[in-house]
């Protein structure tokens, strides 16, 4: 068909003009039908069919969710002193995006923010070039000091659209290494990562609140807006059993003992009220500032790490310095990538585990030997089923023969204990004894008790990865009517492991009438309210023997301390102390664990410690002395520790000393404004001798002031209307001397000797340990040194 | 329809024959929705915005008195002798080619979003030479269409080979859509120098129809077709901008900060409105996530705000209208008139259906706004100048005989 065919005819207009009318009604079918018809169908599809889909996204689209972060609970000892608390701290953010578009300028944020942030300023202009992004943080967790800083810049110069602080938190740990294994910390997102705060993580963190709000692109609320609120729910508070005090007092105890023993592995100590369960310290050494727990705090292997860091250094640049080809170089040690790596791995792995050991407890993770501290739990045994009595006799002859093992089990003692008691044996700490005990018992029996006293089992302390002992398997313990061997070395404490948690657990019970309970270190659970939401109750596991036996052992234990048995440089003048030694054997050779395990009052015992050291460093190989002349055992190194540690910690708990004061102190009367002859006679009396100074009638002044506590035969100053010296004087070193010539150098520096420790301090055997004011310290005439005697003759070695 | 030419009827007489009042009645009801609904659209960018001096019935204001002069140029339209304008179809064409040259000229057309469509000229509103130059292809189309008499190139001799081909060309009807291809071409050429793909497209599709009405072979469309659909597809398939477009098209989440960005933010608008949507006046998109919120994608806040029922209402009024005007062209009572009608109302028709396809991702999103809604005076005033030239071949229909 032509275009439009010829018009000039009726027939062809006509025709053209039912074309039109059809072209006319095709595209009225076209544009007002079909095309609508594809509209409405894609219409349906979106709102209809995905109109869920669409709707969720939208919501997402136009609304902007911010965290409102909760408090994290903080972590309080048993007198509410804060361990751990979370401080809010702000991040400083930048948006590089919004400083190009709102035309901010750049050079002025970095050189700002570079000064108040201690940043590198280009690192600054680095980030500010990622023109895409709107969240670059700066600086992480600044102080509020920086903070004012940042805010006020950010005022100052107008950049609130493109610098900005946002709200985060901060763990804080107030005493840094106090009880750190014990408190653990929390890792960069804030999560509990270690101790209390990882297992107690749901308690601690409370549940992150949210806003949505409605916005609008630019971020500005919408007109029509809607909000929604989820509070925050602020984190749960631990109040511990823990006393910051006393678990200070433990932590200095094993410090000083590390250092004083040239201890190479570190200590542990944990100290507990035997009648609860509760745990007032634990400590475990090395350890680490919580605040900082990645950094190796322990100074030895510190030094060794920067070492190894030195070396790849020294290799990182070697690498990159350019190959000198002599035949000197060839000779050195070639330095290659593949040494480097090597080097570099063992740098990473030493790094770790010496974190892990710094992390972890041994008060509760690590196992050891309990030596004879374990002892009187063989006693008790034996007196609670009635095979001994009080009444037996043991005899030593320094060593003894067992079926089954062809070499004589030998005393720690070679030339024997001779006839001795029950009470004496264990005072002595005699093997061949406990051997004697320990078959009288028999294995079964045995075995029994060790179960009984919860030292197969873990004892469910609330701490993270309490470790499990290790004994015989039963099958093997009680083969062929017992193993005598197995059961020999058990009597006496060696050959198996537990963990001083279990121990310490198991020593309660022997002492508090016989009941195990559970150790825990949480007592109770706080909301941020303050209210008590949960509340730790003692939780009496079992009792293992009967309060008649216990009241025989704890006055056994008494006498190791307090009658001159291995335990007796633990003895403090006042106080009723209980204990007994241990000196434990390792894989190891010449690797000890000295160990004293310690209650006190012993009558009615509020405290129980168990002190330990772990691998005291011999002179030379098999000496039984340190370089510093200390002889290692228990007796000789534990023993005096915690004995000055149970007596500081009786004084801070204000528990009365008891008995009489030694005869050779008294306290110096007041003699100010009586005559010279009442001065005398006052003195007299006393047993205390005196010097004059000046001529007046009356007394105006003395040393040392009235109320002090100085040996008898030491002189008074008198002042008679005389002006007292305002000179010092120096402290002498009198460390390593007996009584007398302690007191003598003392006096001639015009002080006053105190002494602490055994009874008998005033025998020649005893000699000075350490003394209460350091040489060359100056100090007031008259004031009074006290001085720490111990036997060094205590022998314990052996077992 | 009548015999062809001019009007019989005297210019008081065409003033008192009646409007067509459908018509007349489904143009005021699309622009009284439409200004209300770009109050509800612009409310929040006006208010947020300098350019507006925060004043959230700002667009509302201007939109509502242009709407206004709007109507009542439709009116003055509407009562104007329409075949006169046969006259001056040439005359328009040139004016519209002139202001489209001008656009070119720097300091007189006005770049927005990296094209130079508008035109700013001493003492009028700033408008889009591109509007003046579809109603000047209607005219100037319908003029040339209506007036044709038989073709006046006589092959005079078939002996030739030249004879021939000419004979030829004639016969097929090429010699005579030669000078309709030619001005199709030089106003697209000036369309693609700003560029203006939409209204590239509508001027085709204008075009095309208006041939189409007259009876042009469906040969050639179908040709045109091919071609056209073949270098598309060449286009398509040869470059990876055209490619990577596609591909954004049919995954608008693949780059939702670039391509992808209105597409999403519409069919978001969209898809929340669901079948009753959130209420007027309670479009979240339009708090400056929506581009062109009260423009191209003043449709996506109405689906939004009307939900599905509403954006169908608004639709269906779009489609009677649409039928009504075809019903007015069948009807008229020369052809000039039916020309004229169905090249405004297939512009309306399509101009529609391309902004309500490009906002629900249906087609690839383009520029393009949707008559009597989207923001814009002078788009207002010609599309409803339009609307009344549409009125005034309504007014010249004879009457029905009785009995």
């Amino acid at each position: 068909m032509k275009f439009l065919g010829r018009m000039n005819t009726k027939e062809n207009l006509r025709r053209a003009n039912v074309t039109t009318k059809r072209r006319i009604l095709f595209l009225m079918t076209c544009f007002g039908v079909v095309t609508f018809s594809l509209l409405f169908m894609q219409l349906w599809n979106i709102q209809i069919i995905d109109h869920a889909m669409y709707a969720e996204k939208a919501i997402q689209n136009q609304t902007r969710d911010l965290k409102v972060s909760a408090n994290r609970g903080t972590i309080n000892d048993r007198n509410g002193n804060i361990l751990a608390i979370s401080a809010s701290v702000h991040n400083v953010v930048i948006s590089p995006k919004d400083i190009i578009e709102k035309e901010l300028d750049q050079n002025l944020i970095a050189d700002g923010l570079a000064t108040i942030l201690d940043i590198d300023r280009d690192s600054i202009m680095e980030r500010m070039k990622k023109t895409e992004a709107q969240y670059q943080v700066l600086a992480y967790r600044v102080e509020e000091e920086i903070e004012k800083q940042v805010r006020k810049f950010v005022v100052d110069n107008g950049l609130s659209s493109g610098v900005y602080l946002e709200a985060d938190s901060k763990r804080y740990y107030p005493y840094a290494s106090l009880a750190a294994q014990v408190v653990g910390f929390v890792n960069s997102e804030n999560q509990g990562a270690y101790g209390l705060e990882a297992i107690y993580e749901n308690n601690l963190s409370g549940q992150a609140g949210r806003i949505v709000t409605a916005r609008a692109a630019n971020g500005v609320e919408m007109l029509t807006g809607y909000e929604a609120y989820v509070d925050a729910e602020n984190g749960n508070n631990l109040n511990l059993t823990i006393d910051s005090t006393i678990q200070y007092y433990a932590q200095r105890t094993v410090e000083k003992g590390i250092e004083e023993f040239d201890v190479l592995e570190g200590g542990f100590c944990i100290v507990m009220n035997p009648k609860s369960g509760e745990i007032y310290a634990m400590v475990s050494l090395p350890d680490y500032d919580l605040n900082q727990p990645s950094t190796v705090k322990d100074v030895k292997t510190k030094a060794e790490l920067a070492a190894m860091q030195d070396e790849l250094f020294a290799m990182q640049n070697a690498l990159s310095a350019p190959q000198v080809e002599t035949s000197e170089t060839q000779e050195e040690v070639i330095v290659t990538e593949e040494n480097k790596t090597i080097l570099e791995s063992e740098y990473r792995r030493a790094l770790s585990n010496a974190q892990m050991l710094q992390w972890r407890s041994k008060a509760i993770n690590d196992t050891y030997e309990p030596g004879s501290t374990f002892k009187p739990i063989v006693v008790a045994m034996g007196l609670e089923e009635a095979t001994i009595s009080t009444s037996d006799h043991y005899y030593c002859s320094g060593s003894v023969m067992v079926p089954g093992w062809d070499k004589p089990i030998r005393c720690h003692k070679r030339t024997g204990h001779g006839d001795q008691t029950l009470r004496e044996a264990l005072m002595n700490s005699c093997n061949p004894a406990m051997i004697e005990i320990g078959q009288k018992i028999g294995a079964e029996t045995f075995y029994q008790y060790v179960e009984n006293y919860g030292l197969l089992s873990t004892t469910g302390v609330d701490m993270q990865g309490e470790g499990r002992g290790n004994f015989w398997p039963k099958s093997e313990f009680l083969a062929g009517g017992g193993n005598i061997v197995s059961l020999a070395t058990a009597s006496f404490g060696q050959r198996f492991q537990v963990t001083p948690i279990a121990l310490i657990s198991a020593l309660s019970a022997t002492i508090n009438g016989g009941y195990l309970y559970e150790p825990y270190v949480v007592q109770s659970i706080s909301d941020s309210m303050g209210n008590v939401i949960e509340y730790n109750e003692p939780t009496l596991v079992r009792q293992v023997i009967s309060q008649a036996t216990s009241d025989e052992v704890r006055s056994m234990m008494e006498s190791v301390v307090g009658d001159g048995g291995t335990g007796k440089n633990a003895f403090i003048e006042g106080y009723r102390i209980g204990g007994k030694t241990g000196t434990s054997q390792t894989n190891q050779e010449g690797h000890l664990i000295v160990s004293f395990v310690g209650f006190a009052p012993a009558d009615d015992p509020e405290i129980i410690v168990l002190l330990a050291y772990d691998h005291p460093k011999q002179s030379s190989p098999g000496s039984t002395y340190t370089d510093s002349g200390h002889y290692i055992s228990g007796g000789n190194m534990a023993a005096p520790m915690a004995g000055q540690l149970i007596a500081d910690i009786l004084d801070y708990l204000g528990v009365q000393k008891q008995g009489e004061q030694s005869l050779s102190d008294v306290s110096v009367p007041s003699l100010r404004g009586s005559s010279l002859q009442k001065a005398k006679d006052l003195l007299a009396a006393k047993n205390l001798r005196w010097k004059v100074v000046g001529s007046g009638n009356e007394v105006t002044d003395q040393t040392p002031q009235s109320g002090m506590v100085i040996p008898t035969d030491s002189a008074v100053v008198i002042y008679m209307e005389e002006e007292k010296s305002d000179n010092k004087t120096e402290v002498p070193n009198v460390l390593g001397r007996t009584y007398a010539s302690a007191k003598r150098e003392l006096e001639d520096n015009g002080l006053y000797i105190k002494a602490v420790g055994s009874e008998a301090a005033t025998s020649t055997n005893m000699i000075a340990f350490s003394q209460s004011l350091t040489a060359g310290v100056l100090v007031e005439p008259g004031t009074v040194v006290e001085v720490y005697f111990l036997d060094n003759s205590v022998q314990d070695y052996a077992n | 329809m009548q015999k062809n030419g001019e009007s019989k009827l005297t210019k008081e007489e065409s003033a008192k024959a009646p409007l067509d009042l459908p018509f007349l009645i489904l143009v005021l009801l699309l622009v009284g929705i439409g200004v209300v609904m770009v109050f509800s659209a612009s409310y929040a960018s006006a208010f947020y915005s300098s350019a507006s001096n925060y004043n959230a019935t700002y667009y509302f204001n201007r939109q509502a008195i242009f709407a206004l002069a709007g109507v009542a140029g439709m009116y003055g339209v509407s009562r104007l002798n329409y075949p006169k304008y046969k006259r001056f179809g040439f005359l328009v064409f040139g004016i519209a080619i002139f202001l489209l040259l001008l656009v070119l000229v720097p300091g007189l057309g006005v770049s927005a979003n990296g094209a130079t469509r508008w035109l700013k000229l001493k003492g009028l509103p700033q408008f889009q030479p591109s509007e003046i130059a579809k109603i000047a292809i209607i005219i100037y189309f319908s003029a040339r269409l209506s007036d044709r008499k038989d073709f006046f190139i006589r092959p005079k001799d078939s002996r030739t080979l030249g004879g021939r081909t000419l004979k030829a060309m004639h016969d097929s009807g090429f010699l005579e859509l030669l000078p309709y291809g030619v001005v199709l071409l030089v106003v697209i050429g000036l369309l693609y120098l700003q560029p203006h793909m939409s209204a590239t497209i509508l001027i085709l599709v204008v075009g095309a129809s208006l041939l189409f009405v007259a009876g042009i072979s469906w040969g050639w469309f179908l040709g045109a077709g091919t071609l056209v659909g073949g270098l598309l597809w060449f286009i398509i398939t040869n470059t990876d901008y055209m490619e990577r477009r596609i591909n954004i098209w049919h995954d608008p989440w693949s780059d939702p900060l670039g391509g992808g960005f209105q597409a999403i933010q519409s069919l978001l608008a969209i898809g929340s409105g669901g079948l009753l949507g959130l209420g007027f006046g309670n479009s979240r998109q339009k708090y400056l996530y929506l581009p062109e919120e009260h423009n191209d994608f003043i449709f996506s806040v109405i689906c939004e705000e009307l939900g599905f029922i509403g954006a169908i209402f608004i639709l269906v009024i779009f489609a009677l209208l649409i039928m009504r005007g075809y019903w007015i062209a069948l009807h008229a009572k020369d052809r000039f008139g039916t020309y004229l009608v169905v090249g405004v109302v297939t512009l309306l028709a399509f101009q529609v259906f391309l902004n309500v396809a490009v906002v629900t991702n249906f087609f690839p999103v383009t520029g393009i706004s949707l008559p009597f809604f989207s923001y814009g005076g002078s788009a207002l005033l010609i599309q409803l100048a339009e609307m009344g030239i549409v009125l005034s071949v309504s007014r010249q229909i004879p009457a029905k005989k009785t009995g």
